[in-house]
């Protein structure tokens, strides 16, 4: 069997999987009529009590004010990391207490074997460099001997992740890449620019 | 566009009752492999869309409406399976072997779907059921399309270990 019928094969059996978890007639029926009475239970309730709403809402906003000002710091600190994520460019400059390792190699947890950073390249049909690896440069001056990059494409501003090998070629990184060439790597939250070395 | 506005109004009613038709059986299968059986799959559809009677929403479109609809479920989902009633009443889960026969090899295949990690289920279900391009499943669960793609690379690699790589 060739290798597209037998996609073609597994793709069909999880088709057919979904299939069968399908809803059967009662099921649909079930819902549909507690659905309705919900409705009209609602639509009745407003309408004998027009001022239920307002009874419920205004004890509830007191506590929703005291929670939100309980949250505010939280959220405050989340609304700092979406925009981390989103806006690289405002975070490159990085905390310096979480530089990653000096040690010669990307000190990086190991997420995968060799084979799992070529699938992987493959699945975001990226090109995976072969050996020999070459050295990068982030901006914070230091050389890292990572291995092939190999979804970073400096013209390209789609590429999100990349897998990254260590100089001895086993140990696979997962690191996030915006606009082609800030990288983030999985263990530090700062953003780095990358700049290959010749 | 596809505005859902609770009232009184019968045509308002409707428009629920319209979007239950279009995405009730998206609803209960993104359920069901979530939660792995109908009468979960039933309960957390039926909640979703309770969700909708109780607090109208309107959407842009009808991609907005199933967009919400998608990540409405797999929230509830995932609540369901974090909650500690589950935990402890449902540490087994139980399956309906009985929607396939014992000789139908379906059955590990949709056994081995329901296997698949929390993370993994919403692409798996969009991507080969639905249909959805990887980029598309990014824009519908707000992540990036490459994460997508990792997650089905995952979703791959453990069904070809689960299934024997008879199938894949």
């Amino acid at each position: 069997m060739s290798k597209d019928e037998t996609k073609l094969e597994f793709d069909a059996g999880i088709r057919k999987a979904y299939d069968a978890m399908g809803p059967t007639q009662d099921a649909r029926e079930r819902v549909r009529v507690r659905l309705v009475e919900e409705q009209r239970t609602n639509a009745q309730a407003n309408a004998s009590h027009p001022h239920r709403k307002a009874m419920i809402i205004l004890p509830l906003a007191a506590g929703i004010a005291a929670i939100a000002v309980v949250l505010s710091v939280g959220a405050l600190s989340k609304s700092d990391a979406t925009k981390a994520e989103l806006q690289p460019n405002a975070v490159v400059q990085k905390n310096e207490e979480k530089q990653p390792s000096t040690s010669g190699t990307v000190s990086l947890e190991v997420a995968a074997e060799e084979d799992a950073a070529m699938d992987a390249a493959e699945a975001a049909n990226v090109r995976y460099a072969e050996p020999p690896y070459q050295a990068v440069t982030l901006d914070n001056g230091k050389t890292y001997e990572v291995g092939a990059l190999a979804s970073i494409d400096p013209a390209s501003d789609s590429l999100e992740t990349a897998w990254a090998l260590d100089k001895d070629g086993n140990a696979v990184v997962e690191c996030t890449v915006a606009q082609g060439r800030y990288v983030r790597f999985a263990d530090d939250g700062a953003w780095y620019e990358l700049v290959p070395s010749s | 566009m596809v505005a859902i506005c609770y009232s009184e109004c019968m045509d308002d009613l409707c428009n629920i009752e319209d979007v239950f038709e279009r995405h009730f059986s998206m609803v209960y299968r993104l359920s069901y492999s979530y939660l792995g059986s109908a009468a979960d799959a039933e309960d957390a559809a039926q909640s979703v869309f309770m969700k909708l009677v109780r607090k109208p929403r309107a959407f842009k479109s009808q991609e907005h409406e199933k967009a919400w609809l998608i990540v409405c479920t797999s929230n509830h989902c995932k609540d369901v399976l974090k909650s500690a009633h589950r935990t402890r009443v449902y540490a087994l889960p139980e399956r309906d072997h009985t929607l396939f026969s014992t000789e139908d090899s379906s059955s590990d295949t949709m056994e081995a779907v329901l296997r698949l990690p929390e993370r993994l289920k919403d692409c798996v279900y969009l991507h080969y059921y639905e249909g959805y391009k990887t980029a598309e499943i990014g824009r519908l669960l707000g992540i990036p399309a490459s994460t997508v793609r990792n997650r089905l690379s995952d979703a791959r690699a453990l069904l070809r270990k689960d299934l024997g790589g008879a199938t894949a």
